[in-house]
């Protein structure tokens, strides 16, 4: 996973995340003044906008949108920001998977949004990872973040996104399944095993994610040591 | 259509809805008809007020007219709820007509549907009692069995029951109305009384040739009466 | 200046307090075992599943001759029912100019299936309505739904693109005037030989109109079995050229050479003969959707003093989500599309605020597996 942050200077923050062969540029703006149909009363808003590689918006970036929105709303600390509101927008610059799927698409969307969100600033009450993992027709292997030829194998496709944190002693601390989306045939065993994967690989990310944010930090904070 | 529609999926745009060859005459106009608007057989109406959950009122009437044809109809009324923008001192009514199944009127068609609907329920609710509100009622034409796109009859044939839909969800509702509406229906004209017939709320007609309309009028009450007594019937 | 104020708590019946704090109002339900629908916590809703007698092809069906719809369902799960219609349409495949040999293409076809799985599946084009009371465009729920059937029917590999290949028949016009149709697979072999000089190939599309009435919970589960069982009824018309159409070529002329282009003509479709559609039967499955909610000590209504401390927060898992209560204050929620076996189509779980354990996910399956025989038996 190759990424990015502030590359916008417009936005609140910004981030482009790349993972085998896709590529997303997100920004995040806020929190600020809603509109006055967006506003919650007593929570923070979000408004979740994908735009697609090639061409304009249509129902599968409305079901991305909806995926990535069940994933960042619980790690958000929408409590801390009420009648305000936060617009992410996630723009793909390379796909890597035809218009038929959209899991390397969203789980490199999570990521994105995770490293554009800690940039701007907005509160989070623990960090997200997610991957995508294929399961091939032939010997029933698990692929984690497979190719676009790859994909095209696979029988059954699974995003997977896991809440994670890091407790008081310094070790990772798993805290909840915040999606799990799978399509195609596939039975309980393998879904099963997925979940394992997943947890590794998110696990994994989890600590690059941090190690990024960590230097980071370190390089935008430079002026208090 | 040159902007495609981003929102629903559509499918390819080259594609070709299935056309049928017309049919060899082998069905013939057996028993729709003795000639003279007289339909052969038991007319039957099966009522329900209870099969739309999520709104103020509504209706299900299936009219049965003994031989092949029949219209099953639902409504739904929405309100009366707030009404955005300025102070409004009458409830505006809208209706909205949609086919749920077949997709036989043009949306010309649909939208003189529901003009004329609109027209007479707006001279029936009483719209003074509910200022600043809207009353939106929806009629969802779930079946037409004989509902043919190269006939003029189906607009004719449908809409006694979608008006007698109307008045039960508006009653289920429990929206003020001066009287229960109903209508009959006679060659290519239908007609809506209230007050026993004593008063029309409203014409419908799709024949050029009508000569003689006092006569039109009467035999339209004459099935006013009968539809609005299986009304009454249902309420009691 | 020593006024002292009273504070007098308000009591709401219960229908008031589900409107104005669904979240409270739910969790006193659970306090007494029970659910604001008042089902148990793993019972579904009843379900019902016809064909509407909608169809042109359905047993009753009174106006065969004008009706395009090819199948059909009518769905009623409690209160909440979905009609769903199924049209059709032809769409011409583009083929490779070169495609002299029937041989060679089906080699291509096969190499294609080992390459991409997707290749060979096909899907339906799915638009979801609920009726709301509003006018306007689509809502993002029926969107996402759409979106949803369209994807998970495309993946599943329930149907296949051979299954919706058209076998085109012609129609003869005789010296007398008597028409006859012959299809490809009624030909006697010398005529077969004329027929695939014609060399062109179409394929049906097929449309849904999925409509939602009374939603009172999720939809797409409802919709998913709707739109199966529609599927299961579909009967596509045969289809035929006019004899005089197909052979019909025009000479043309541009940069100096010469080429032919046929005419495009409409395709017909026999209005008496049908064929089911072919189905990956053993790949049917229906779905089924749970929530799981943490249940808070505090809302909790009294039962017993000595029972009040060791009371902590568990969590309980309720089948079939029903009623705005429970709708928006359940935030974690399995969507599943199972076979009674347990072989799955689709899975979503989304974890909002409870914590959703393996235990959890496992009950779920089971109860799934149990729901889709249960489903299975009433299609």
């Amino acid at each position: 996973m190759e990424t990015t942050t502030h590359v916008l200077g417009h936005v609140d923050g910004s981030s482009v995340v790349s993972n085998s062969g896709t590529k997303v540029i997100c920004s995040v703006s806020g929190p600020m003044e809603p509109k006055s149909r967006q506003e919650l009363p007593t929570q923070l808003a979000l408004e979740i906008i994908v735009k697609p590689a090639e061409g304009v918006q249509s129902t599968r970036e409305k079901l991305m949108e909806d995926q990535i929105r069940s994933v960042l709303t619980p790690v958000l600390a929408r409590y801390l920001h009420p009648r305000q509101f936060v617009q992410i927008c996630l723009q793909v610059l390379e796909a890597g998977e035809s218009r038929d799927y959209t899991v390397k698409e969203v789980s490199v969307c999570v990521n994105a949004a995770v490293l554009a969100l800690v940039d701007a600033g907005v509160p989070l009450l623990s960090m997200c990872s997610g991957t995508c993992i294929g399961i091939t027709t032939e010997g029933k292997q698990l692929v984690v973040n497979p190719t676009e030829s790859q994909l095209a194998k696979c029988e059954s496709v699974h995003v997977y996104c896991l809440e994670l944190g890091t407790n008081e002693n310094g070790d990772i601390d798993v805290r909840n399944l915040l999606l799990l989306d799978s399509l195609g045939s596939f039975d309980e065993s393998q879904l099963f095993k997925v979940l394992e994967t997943g947890e590794k690989e998110c696990i994994r990310l989890y600590t690059e994610l941090r190690s990024v944010i960590k230097d980071k930090v370190a390089k935008d904070f430079v002026w208090r040591q | 259509m040159s902007v495609q529609d981003r929102r629903r999926i559509l499918g390819p745009a080259e594609a070709k809805p299935l056309q049928f060859a017309a049919i060899t005459p082998v069905r013939t106009v057996e028993n729709r008809d003795d000639g003279n608007g007289n339909k052969s057989g038991k007319e039957s109406v099966f009522i329900s007020t209870d099969l739309v959950t999520n709104a103020n009122g509504s209706s299900y009437l299936e009219y049965m007219d003994g031989t092949s044809d029949q219209v099953l109809v639902m409504s739904s009324v929405f309100g009366p709820r707030p009404l955005r923008g300025s102070f409004q001192s009458k409830a505006s009514v809208s209706i909205q007509f949609k086919e749920v199944t077949l997709e036989h009127l043009n949306t010309g068609e649909i939208k003189e549907i529901c003009t004329f609907l609109t027209n007479v329920f707006n001279a029936v609710i009483n719209v003074e009692k509910y200022p600043k509100s809207g009353i939106d009622i929806f009629i969802d034409l779930i079946q037409h069995s004989n509902s043919n796109p190269t006939e003029e009859a189906n607009i004719v044939n449908i809409l006694p029951t979608c008006i007698n839909s109307i008045t039960m969800a508006l009653v289920d509702a429990g929206i003020e109305i001066i009287d229960l509406v109903s209508a009959g229906s006679k060659d290519n004209s239908v007609v809506a009384f209230i007050r026993n017939g004593h008063e029309i709320v409203g014409i419908w007609s799709d024949d050029d040739n009508v000569t003689d309309i006092s006569k039109l009028i009467e035999e339209c009450k004459a099935k006013y009466l009968v539809n609005k007594q299986t009304l009454v019937q249902y309420l009691k | 200046m020593t006024e002292s104020i009273d504070i007098h708590p308000i009591v709401f019946p219960p229908e008031v307090l589900a409107r104005i704090s669904p979240d409270i109002s739910l969790q006193r339900h659970l306090s007494l075992e029970t659910r604001p629908c008042s089902r148990g916590f793993e019972e579904f809703r009843d379900v019902a599943i016809n064909d509407g007698n909608i169809s042109r092809y359905s047993t009753n069906c009174q106006n065969a001759t004008t009706n395009n719809i090819i199948g059909s369902s009518l769905l009623r799960s409690g209160k909440t029912f979905v009609i769903t219609s199924i049209t059709g349409g032809i769409i011409e495949e583009t083929l490779p100019a070169n495609n002299t040999e029937d041989v060679g293409e089906e080699e291509l076809m096969k190499l294609s299936e080992d390459t991409d799985r997707l290749c060979e599946n096909s899907t339906i084009y799915p638009v979801v309505e609920v009726q709301r009371g509003r006018v306007g465009g689509p809502t993002d729920e029926e969107m996402i739904t759409s979106e949803k059937l369209y994807k998970t029917l495309l993946h599943s590999g329930i149907l296949k693109k051979t299954a919706l290949a058209v076998s085109c028949g012609i129609r003869r016009t005789e010296e007398d005037g008597s028409v006859t149709t012959i299809y490809s697979d009624e030909l006697l072999d010398e005529e077969k030989k004329i027929n695939e000089a014609n060399n062109r190939k179409w394929s049906y599309v097929l449309y849904a109109k999925i409509q939602v009435f009374s939603r009172n919970g999720p939809i797409y589960d409802l919709c998913w079995n709707s739109l199966i069982s529609a599927l299961k009824t579909v009967q596509l018309p045969r289809a035929f050229l006019d004899e005089r159409a197909a052979d019909l070529k025009i000479a043309i002329r541009t940069r100096g050479r010469s080429m032919t282009i046929r005419e495009t003509y409409d395709i017909l479709c026999d209005p008496h003969k049908s064929l089911p559609l072919k189905l990956n039967e053993g790949e049917l499955c229906y779905g089924s959707n749970y929530g799981i909610i943490d249940i808070e000590p505090l809302a909790q209504l009294a039962k017993n003093d000595d029972e009040m401390d060791v009371d902590k927060p568990t969590s309980v898992l309720l089948a079939d989500i029903e009623t705005e209560a429970e709708e928006s204050s359940i935030l974690s929620t399995l969507s599943l599309t199972t076979n009674k076996n347990g072989q799955f189509k689709a899975a979503t779980i989304i974890g909002g605020d409870s914590k959703i354990t393996p235990e959890m996910i496992k009950r779920c399956i089971f109860l799934s597996k149990q729901r889709s025989k249960d489903i299975e038996s009433k299609v």
